[in-house]
């Protein structure tokens, strides 16, 4: 297991080298260096050295590099020319934003997947498991921001029941602690939704395969013929069985979410990582948006790397195996 | 699958089988639909293809306005449209002698050639795409007016679907024939005009604007129309963009998928032939590729190489490949072990022979059926970029920049984001569709 636990955490390091070290050379690919923003023509020489020399611009490009990535280790990003504020402070107010959906929508994913699946593997091979199949797989296809624009569309502008963006209703501050909770929690619920519901149908698409094949597992031919229910075979038996390799692509699911759902995100203007990205795109904050990938690739990284320690757990001839 | 799959096969495959016929029977149906109400149209975009070659052979005249990006649009579309016209009649006729051939193709659109569900699937697919592809490649007969034709502002925006309106169709010029002029150039000349002064623009019966034009200028005939679609939140009309857009996102999504191709089967042909260090290190770029969500790669290199037509395809190109070379290298690994290979290096084949008689028979199918994927992924993730604002730039039409133009009006016009999307999920699910159906075949042998 130690062995295992340390090659991951080898590759994993190894990608985040690769991936602070893409991010850099796209940086200097830039036409002009990140001074040059400051530096106008009406700007004395003198003064143009000095900002240089504080962006260690004199330096050869290796020196550079290294300091780039022992100030990406300590979480010194840079200085966002829009927000006036180092990059990791913007960051820091905006993940907490992008967690919060991102665990509610995997929430909401993994309760409606499995669910479904369960219930599609129950009546197998009938009308009701063919019907949700198919639906399944059509839900599966379903661009995000389309669920997010029939969503918005039907619950928010035709029906009115749930606001249709932001986090906080104008005002929130005034309902007390509780009030202003449940203000956000109305607001994520739409978003989370929206993210939930194709992801919901892969899941249940992957379980109900994995189910179907526990199924005709020997071990489940002789718990039914000791007289164990169809229902705890099911439950108890064969999901814990189909469940594990769910980890994976959950594990993937979450890791794309916490990097910022970029489009349901503007959709619903949630201000998290994904919308903050894109707004730093639009206004050409270049350090913002370099550090918005930083953080997007480590945290798919380390869930990637959470999920296969899990999988690791709960299926050991993983472990013997590598 | 397996027992339980089986005993409701034969009549979903059946569904699937009818599905198929169905939409083709419904192509044919549009396509003569189309045919007629667009006649005028398609007769001056046809009259045009088959002469302009025979104008610029016989140099009448001034020849650069037979270049005009419009006129070669229209001579495209109608060379499609001939085309899909010939082979409707072909089958039809075919079918009607008992021809082998269309009796082949036949069995194949009612998926009775691969057999079984699958098979159905496959061919259901494969009707669905080929109607894209007739959309994308004849929009201008397709769409009813201009992708950005517009109107009378105050009275023709966010109309609801099924809505009707005046389009005003500025009639042509009618002009006298300079003496001497040849039959068939006049005859050109005539089409061209036609196509190139197809300008309309939308007012409502009871608007100023609908009272001035109907009292004042002669040369205008009013038509009256029905926005299918609705209108969208600057009046144009919403079906014309969609179909144009179908042009847009598909060929985008195409481009970018052939550079993907291009890349991944390079990267995995080298990764799977070179094992070793090579393979090592090519493989870990795409573990590198393939750990950035790639929506967000595709956004971040657009914001440093600036919001183009020509970045969309990079980026999404950039974004694509690594599936793909994931795919080849498999399956070149898998080839190299076969003894068909050693027992052709043995009998002193060259190198190139090898690569190109033994290993591309067997590497091409799955490279193509893992682009057609990535061809639904492509225009996925075009709808994304435009929908965000980072793809194509308005006014050109593409299905994500059309939601994205929507969100502004959601409240009161949701129909201008929904239509499109519907466009975008339908591909996307035919993609799928057309990926697990000819998997399984392959699976099944």
């Amino acid at each position: 297991m130690t062995a295992f636990v340390a090659k991951r955490i080898a590759s994993s390091l190894l990608l985040l080298l690769g991936l602070v070290t893409v991010v850099f050379v796209i940086m200097r690919l830039l036409p002009g260096d990140p001074a040059a923003l400051f530096i106008t023509p009406t700007v004395p020489r003198q003064v143009a050295d000095r900002i240089r020399e504080q962006f260690g611009l004199d330096q050869p490009v290796l020196v550079q590099y290294l300091q780039w990535l022992w100030n990406a280790l300590q979480g010194r990003l840079g200085f966002s020319l829009v927000h006036q504020k180092e990059v990791g402070q913007v960051i820091a107010a905006a993940f907490p934003h992008t967690a919060a959906l991102a665990i509610t929508a995997v929430l909401l994913e993994i309760a409606g997947g499995v669910s479904i699946g369960t219930l599609c593997a129950r009546f197998r091979g009938r009308f009701l498991d063919r019907l949700i199949s198919s639906s399944a797989l059509v839900l599966y296809t379903l661009p995000t921001f389309w669920v997010g624009v029939l969503l918005l569309a039907a619950f928010s502008y035709g029906l009115g029941l749930l606001p249709p963006s932001q986090t906080h209703s104008i005002g929130a501050e005034t309902l007390g602690i509780f009030g202003y909770v449940l203000d956000y929690v109305v607001h994520l619920i739409l978003p989370a939704v929206a993210l939930a519901i194709p992801g919901a149908a892969g899941v249940a698409r992957y379980l109900r395969t994995g189910l179907v094949s526990a199924l005709d597992q020997e071990y489940v031919t002789a718990a039914r013929s000791m007289g164990v229910s169809e229902r705890k075979i099911l439950t108890s038996y064969a999901l814990p069985n189909a469940a594990i390799p769910l980890i994976t692509v959950v594990g993937l699911d979450i890791g794309t979410l916490l990097a910022g759902a970029l489009v349901v995100e503007t959709l619903f203007s949630w201000p998290g990582m994904g919308r903050l990205t894109v707004l730093a795109i639009f206004s050409r904050d270049y350090p913002l948006v370099a550090g918005c990938a930083l953080l997007s690739g480590t945290m798919v990284v380390a869930a990637n790397f959470i999920a296969d320690l899990l999988y690791a757990i709960f299926d050991p001839r993983i472990r013997i195996v590598s | 699958m397996n027992a339980a799959g089986a005993e409701g096969k034969d009549s979903l495959g059946e569904f699937w089988r009818w599905a198929a016929v169905v939409l083709t029977a419904g192509w044919v149906l549009i396509y003569i639909f189309l045919s007629i109400i667009h006649s005028r149209v398609i007769c001056s975009g046809l009259v045009s293809l088959l002469l302009a070659p025979v104008a610029f052979l016989a140099r009448a005249g001034s020849t650069d306005y037979l270049w005009n990006t419009a006129l070669l649009d229209y001579r495209c579309a109608a060379a499609v449209w001939l085309g899909s016209g010939i082979f409707i009649v072909a089958c039809a006729t075919g079918a009607a002698v008992r021809w082998k051939w269309t009796q082949v193709f036949l069995q194949f659109i009612g998926g009775k050639k691969a057999g079984g569900r699958e098979g159905a699937v496959l061919s259901f697919g494969v009707c669905a795409a080929a109607g894209f592809l007739l959309l994308a490649a004849a929009a201008p007969f397709v769409a009813p007016f201009d992708a950005n034709a517009q109107g009378d502002l105050a009275t023709t925006r966010e109309l609801r679907p099924l809505s009707n309106g005046i389009a005003w169709e500025i009639s042509r010029a009618v002009r006298e024939a300079p003496a001497g002029e040849a039959v068939l150039v006049r005859a050109l000349r005539d089409a061209d005009e036609y196509l190139l002064h197809r300008h309309v623009r939308f007012t409502r019966p009871g608007s100023i604007e609908y009272e001035t034009m109907l009292h004042g200028e002669a040369g205008l005939r009013a038509h009256r129309v029905v926005f299918l679609f609705g209108t969208d939140a600057v009046g144009r009309d919403l079906l014309s963009r969609v179909v144009y857009g179908t042009r847009v996102s598909l060929g985008v999504g195409a481009a970018a998928v052939l550079v993907s191709l291009l890349i991944g089967c390079i990267v995995g042909f080298l990764a799977g032939a070179f094992s070793g260090f090579v393979d090592r290190v090519l493989m870990s770029g795409v573990d590198l590729a393939l750990s950035i969500p790639s929506l967000f790669l595709a956004v971040t290199l657009v914001a440093f190489l600036g919001r183009s037509s020509l970045t969309t395809v990079v980026v999404l190109a950039v974004t694509g490949w690594m599936a793909i070379a994931r795919l080849v290298r498999g399956e070149v690994m898998k080839v190299r072990e076969q003894e068909f290979v050693l027992a052709a290096k043995l009998l002193g084949v060259s190198q190139g022979r090898i690569i190109v008689a033994h290993f591309m028979p067997n590497v091409l199918p799955v490279a193509l059926t893992a682009s057609v994927l990535q061809l639904g992924n492509a225009v996925l993730g075009e709808a994304a970029l435009s929908f965000l604002g980072l793809g194509i730039q308005p006014p050109t039409p593409s299905w994500g920049n059309i939601i994205g133009e929507g969100m502004t009006s959601l409240g009161s016009a949701p129909w201008i984001g929904i239509f499109p999307g519907a466009a975008v999920s339908v591909l996307a699910l035919v993609s799928h569709l057309i990926v697990e159906s000819s998997q399984e075949i392959a699976a099944r042998g």
